[in-house]
């Protein structure tokens, strides 16, 4: 009986076991497929989102090294940052900007950022900013002499009129050379209301007891001045203006092989205009006028200058940003007109003279700068302002280069053969730096040079005894510092 | 008898095994079946909505170096177009800049299709549709002359464009029906300025 209960027992619960077991295993499978579906779905899209999102970054990056890039030009840099062998490192990414010229004085960024499996290569064309000399204000390559009864001195025509600053304002004012200066007061008072400052080496000599309100410390380094630019423009046959008639000349850009005004015919040369003359003369008793009432006028003058005594120079505006004369070549000219000239004068290899009965308002740059006794120059620091603006880069054009995945490998870093923890950081990265060194040199002579790093000759430096770069101080360890520098 | 009892199911039992197993099947079909709807629903919207961003990033990124004077229409806040024309700077030749062709990118005359293309209506013509999905309206707006979703808009369509001075600013609302008929719509919005 017990082996007979024992035997119906296994039956019955046998054939339960198993199909609960099935049942189990059908619902199971089902939850485990319906997972599985969604995992698969929810992982696709995670990854093409991943592959957007990196893609993204990448771009934001390369966007990161466009700006650095961007920022470095403002002072002078390259625009290179980094490389593709040292990148810059950024966040969890990295970028390198490459610069190339690209004619008309354009300079080709481009930019690649690379973020895990993404990566972006974007392009900035800049336009290099013009080289300005306004802030040389009243300038001579060559020595300078301020003769007796002089007056210089400067004002804002921002702000108002020279008229109306007198007393009130202290506008800084430089006359300087890439020589010596001497100040002289003879017979009449003659006064510099700001620095003088002649050239490296040299120092200011002074006769009398002239009034200078500044410093007269020389500069470490003279400026270069820039060659002249002159608008490619064919030369029309030269004109002799005698009639008294006034000669018109329109706005536009052309040239004319001389212009020579006879005494009491006037010529109006009406803006925006950039006009060429090989010559430009003034004869006594002539008049030329510039109407900038609708542009600025440019003058390219490539032979001489010759403004005749007598000869009246007229403006319509009181404003020297709209009057600009630039002097090329190796030139002597004079300006002995009468009135009130309100404009800049630039002649990196000319000589120029300004005589006393015109009042000059703006800056005066030249290779030889002369003034006769009793001369008025008031230099307007406004140019200053807008030649320091100029001299900005500018945006040109912009575009997206390309945007591609990285391949399989979602570290950059491994993909570059680099080490990130080695790599520096964006704005130690620039191919160039400020540098402000003070150094002895091989002769054992104290020096100091303030400029791009590029554009400083190591070989020369026997001892280094300051140093900054991007105005950072430079722990120095050692006395011949030069080849450590490099290293 | 009491044998063969012992040895199966009585009818009783088997009829109520079978119900219990009957309403236990019914229950697990129907949260399978809530399960798997749930689950078509939710993919078709995280879907949609990875469609939506990566339209409009094409969008933004084709925008992005176009010439904002080429921008037309540059309609203003609260004007608006479902289209924009452009063209894009191509970087520089000989130090001057190259233009790309014009590009457009809108809605086609079936407002479901948003295409690019370029050189539109030339035998140079480029056509891409970027997406089948494009809603009538932007979401929560309705056709009744008042703006429903307050972004400043009103009545405006599945894309709108709205430019101010470098800044464009675009809106997009995808939509999709599932198999029940339900619909699923979801929106991307973004600024971009454009670089040159």
């Amino acid at each position: 009986m017990k082996i007979h209960i024992e035997h119906r027992s296994r039956r019955g619960a046998g054939g339960r076991r198993g199909s609960a077991l099935v049942l189990s295993l059908i619902t199971v499978l089902i939850v485990a497929v319906l997972a599985a579906g969604y995992l698969q779905t929810s992982s696709a899209l995670t990854k093409r989102q991943g592959q957007s999102i990196d893609t993204k970054e990448a771009f934001y990056l390369a966007e990161a090294g466009l700006a650095e890039a961007f920022s470095g030009m403002m002072i002078g840099k390259t625009g290179k940052v980094g490389s593709k062998q040292a990148p810059a490192k950024f966040g969890h990414g990295c970028f390198w900007v490459e610069a190339e010229e690209a004619g008309n004085n354009l300079i080709e960024l481009e930019s690649t950022g690379l973020y895990q499996g993404g990566r972006a290569t974007l392009s900035l064309v800049v336009e290099e900013g013009s080289e300005s000399v306004a802030a040389l204000g009243i300038f001579s390559q060559q020595a300078l002499v301020v003769p007796d009864g002089a007056k210089l001195d400067s004002y804002d025509s921002s702000l108002g009129s020279y008229a109306s600053q007198q007393g009130s304002l202290e506008v800084p004012l430089e006359i300087g050379s890439s020589a010596g200066i001497l100040v002289a007061q003879v017979l009449l008072p003659t006064e510099v209301d700001g620095d003088v400052v002649p050239g490296a080496g040299a120092s200011v000599a002074i006769i009398g007891q002239p009034i200078i309100t500044g410093a007269q410390t020389a500069r470490i380094v003279d400026p270069t001045l820039p060659a002249v630019i002159v608008p490619g423009v064919s030369l029309g046959p030269g004109i002799l203006h005698s009639s008294a008639t006034p000669l018109s000349l329109a706005p536009g850009t052309y040239g004319f092989a001389f212009l020579k005004v006879a005494p009491n015919a006037k010529v109006v040369l009406h803006g925006p205009a950039s006009v060429v003359f090989g010559n430009l003369t003034l004869q006594a008793l002539s008049e030329v006028e510039f109407d900038t009432t609708l542009g600025p006028i440019e003058l390219y003058v490539t032979g001489s200058l010759r403004l005749a005594d007598t000869s009246v120079v007229s403006m319509t505006s009181e404003d020297p940003s709209q009057v600009t004369v630039q002097l090329p070549n190796v030139t002597t000219n004079t300006l002995h007109s009468t009135g009130e000239f309100y404009g800049s004068i630039y002649g990196p290899q000319a000589t120029l003279e300004v005589g006393t009965r015109m009042e000059f308002f703006g800056s005066l740059v030249a290779a030889q700068l002369s003034f006769q006794p009793g001369v008025q120059i008031h230099f307007d620091q406004h140019l200053a302002v807008l030649g320091a603006q100029s001299t900005l880069p500018t945006l040109y054009s912009w575009h997206i280069m390309s945007f591609a995945p990285l391949g399989p490998e979602p570290d950059p870093f491994k993909v570059l053969g680099v080490v990130k923890s080695a790599l520096r950081l964006p704005s130690d990265a620039h191919e160039d730096q400020l540098l402000d060194v003070t150094y002895y040199d091989n002769s054992g002579v104290l020096k100091r040079y303030s400029g791009m790093e590029s554009n400083f000759d190591w070989t020369q430096v026997s001892d280094v005894l300051d140093l900054e770069r991007d105005n950072q101080t430079t722990a120095l360890t050692v006395t011949k510092t030069h080849n450590l520098l490099n290293n | 008898m009491s044998r063969l009892g012992r040895r199966g199911y009585t009818l009783i039992e088997l009829a109520v095994a079978l119900a219990l197993l009957g309403i236990l099947f019914v229950k697990l079909t129907m949260i399978i079946s809530e399960a798997s709807k749930a689950h078509r629903e939710e993919s078709a919207g995280m879907v949609l909505e990875d469609q939506a961003q990566q339209v409009l990033d094409r969008i933004a990124y084709a925008l992005i170096g176009a010439d904002p004077d080429s921008l037309n229409p540059s309609s203003q806040k609260p004007f608006f177009s479902d289209r924009i024309a452009f063209r894009v700077s191509l970087g520089v030749e000989d130090g001057e800049i190259v233009w790309g062709d014009p590009e457009v990118i809108g809605l086609a005359p079936d407002p479901a299709q948003l295409f690019w293309a370029r050189n539109e209506n030339t035998p140079d013509e480029q056509i891409v549709i970027w997406t089948r999905a494009v809603s009538e309206l932007l979401q929560d707006e309705l056709l009744n002359g008042s703006d429903d979703n307050v972004n400043g808009l009103t009545d405006e369509s599945g894309l709108t464009f709205d430019v101010d001075g470098d800044s464009v600013t675009i809106r997009l609302t995808l939509v999709t029906r599932t198999k029940d008929g339900r619909s699923i719509s979801k929106s991307k919005e973004t600024v971009i300025t454009c670089r040159n």
